[in-house]
């Protein structure tokens, strides 16, 4: 299946806007394009400084002097830093050269980062001054990998070059469908691909004010929050500690937020409690995503302060974006419509993808399986399509429970049923069994505190316990729980804050 | 100025509001429960809980990470050293 064509979002955009949304080739197409237009807008707002279009330009052509090579040769990259100005120009010196930037998390230990000289082939490393312990191994060990720190200017400026979409562009880390840290490649068109995705599903996408909270290492923030920020004409506001995040929104008064779940609903409670919009009075969206986003939030937060939470789906593999949800109210429990240029399948559920926003491959690894035999990737997701063409992910394959029956149930698909009860802060499905060696389908769920204590019910666990039953036995018959468990504490979590799902059989 | 004790409770309905889900485990802390590995705070918890006594007391934290607080007892006394 071909996904749809971008008209399908242009109801959602403000008429002349959404004319300005192309594609491009290249960063460096889209950011030539950016410096033209916008010279004299602020790019970048990063520790009380600020850069316009037309003087990162400046600054990046300075460090592409350091970092290009004497031949002809495309070089592979580091770019070793946390978030700050000095990543955006790395990022862009490299890539605007037809290079190949290889993202090194900020957290990173030498050893892994000397690892990833040999792994990826480093010609060299952009490294930020506060790391530079930690590249000790590299420069003892690799002396032929150029470490270069990331406050050095050139004395002259070099143009851009103008690499073909397919050119690579960026490697990242990525946890893979198998869990396995990998390296996954993009090219410039697959870049381009996801930074434009960005732009669909909303009215004012030029001339906004992001905010940055997330990691430039991960694809969320590299692309949704930077590449679509820089493309747009947008000014990006660096907040270089989350603690400080109310007080840089309270002085940047951005109107864009790209947010995963857990903090959009921080920021909502904070609110409550306070009694006032944390966010503040400019914010038109959050885009949320990187993990399920709970209805709910959807609803209040457009309830309390009329911010459009904007739910979609995406992987480092794809360039951040798949999918993105512009009819957020009446279909929130959607990750939305499939964004232009890619074809799908779906197998037993699973969803296939092909496209120019995927990635060429994972760097050095084996392919077994990464691919089906048409070269459409597999993404592990369960994903279900409804008469509108917007997707639903159901769940992940390797946690699908085969009940003795034979029948197939999808944990994720039915905490999200449990979950549409606003008194349930968590849940996990799980097959577990009894004493009798009798396999069962138990749930057990996190209460939503404040929101219990906001109505005043005194019996939690018997007022849950009726509102539960009465969800499952909504349910069909073989998906319904046996058990029902109310925790009184949170679930065990993944180092990335994901509940670690139980194996009892 | 206020008292220890007056800043412990204080720093509790702060923590029921930033994990309610250990609404019972937090109720009945005193100053040696451990916020990890007692109340299983995680990152976005602490940064919470960090937001929330910066907007309650009027204070601002120094770069603070989970590392920095081991109890309960640790948060009121760098609260109580900020009031100072």
């Amino acid at each position: 299946m071909q996904s749809p064509t971008k008209e399908i979002f242009k109801k959602y955009t403000d008429p002349e806007q959404f004319g300005r949304i192309v594609d491009r080739d290249s960063v460096s197409e889209m950011w030539q394009y950016s410096v033209d237009r916008y010279p004299d807008t602020v790019a970048i707002e990063d520790d009380g400084k600020t850069y316009t279009y037309a003087e990162t330009e400046a600054d990046v052509s300075r460090l592409r002097t350091i970092i290009k090579s004497d031949g002809d040769k495309v070089l592979r990259v580091g770019i070793y830093c946390p978030n700050s100005y000095d990543f955006v120009r790395a990022f862009l010196a490299v890539t605007t050269l037809g290079y190949t930037a290889v993202i090194l998390p900020a957290q990173l230990d030498s050893m892994t980062v000397f690892g990833c000289t040999m792994k990826y082939g480093l010609d060299a490393i952009i490294y930020h001054p506060s790391l530079r312990e930690n590249t000790a191994i590299v420069a003892e060990k690799r002396p032929d990998v150029t470490l270069i720190p990331s406050d050095t200017q050139g004395d002259t400026l070099t143009e851009m070059v103008f690499p073909s979409g397919d050119t690579p562009c960026v490697i990242m880390f990525t946890g893979g469908t198998t869990g396995k840290s990998k390296g996954a490649q993009l090219s410039n068109a697959a870049v381009m691909q996801g930074t434009v995705n960005g732009c669909y599903g909303y009215r004012d996408v030029f001339h906004q004010r992001y905010l940055l909270i997330l990691p430039l290492s991960h694809v969320f923030g590299l692309i949704r929050n930077l590449t679509t920020s820089l493309y747009t004409g947008s000014t990006l506001f660096i907040c270089r500690n989350n603690k400080d995040m109310f007080r840089d929104i309270a002085a940047f008064r951005p109107t864009i937020l790209v947010a995963v779940p857990a903090l959009a609903e921080m920021a909502l409670n904070l609110s409550r409690k306070f009694k006032k919009n944390m966010l503040g009075d400019s914010l038109k969206a959050i885009i949320c995503g990187a993990a399920a986003v709970p209805p709910y939030l959807i609803r209040e937060y457009h309830k309390e302060f009329g911010i459009m939470l904007l739910p979609g789906y995406g992987l480092t593999e794809s360039a951040n974006l798949v999918s993105g949800n512009p009819e957020y109210l009446n279909k929130s429990e959607s990750v939305g419509l499939m964004y232009p240029n890619q074809e799908y399948k779906i197998v037993d559920g699973e969803l296939l993808l092909k496209g120019r926003n995927m990635m060429s491959g994972y760097v050095g690894e084996e392919e077994d399986g990464v691919y089906d035999e048409e070269g459409f990737f597999r993404t592990g997701d369960l994903v279900r399509v409804d008469e509108d063409g917007f997707l639903y992910i159901t769940g992940r394959i390797k946690e699908i429970i085969v009940l003795p029956s034979g029948e197939n149930i999808s944990p994720a698909e039915l905490e999200v049923k449990f979950l549409e009860l606003n008194l349930i802060q968590d849940a996990q499905v799980y097959e577990d069994v009894t004493g009798n060696g009798t396999h069962i389908l138990a749930l057990e769920v996190v209460p939503r505190m404040p929101e219990i204590a906001r109505l005043g019910i005194e019996n939690i666990g018997q007022h849950l316990t009726a509102a539960l039953e009465k969800i499952n036995n909504a349910l069909p018959t073989f998906q319904r729980v046996s058990r029902i468990i109310i925790r009184d504490s949170d679930f065990e979590r993944t180092p990335s804050m994901k509940i670690k799902r139980y194996k009892k059989c | 100025m206020l008292s220890r004790a007056e800043i412990f409770e204080k720093l509790k309905e702060i923590l029921l509001f930033a994990d309610a889900k250990n609404s019972d485990l937090i109720k009945n802390c005193d100053e040696n429960t451990k916020l990890v590995t007692d109340l299983g705070f995680n990152s976005v918890s602490v940064l919470y809980m960090v937001i929330a006594i910066e907007e309650s007391f009027g204070i601002v934290f120094d770069n603070v990470s989970m590392n920095d607080f081991d109890t309960i007892g640790d948060v009121v006394t760098y609260i109580e050293a900020r009031l100072k």
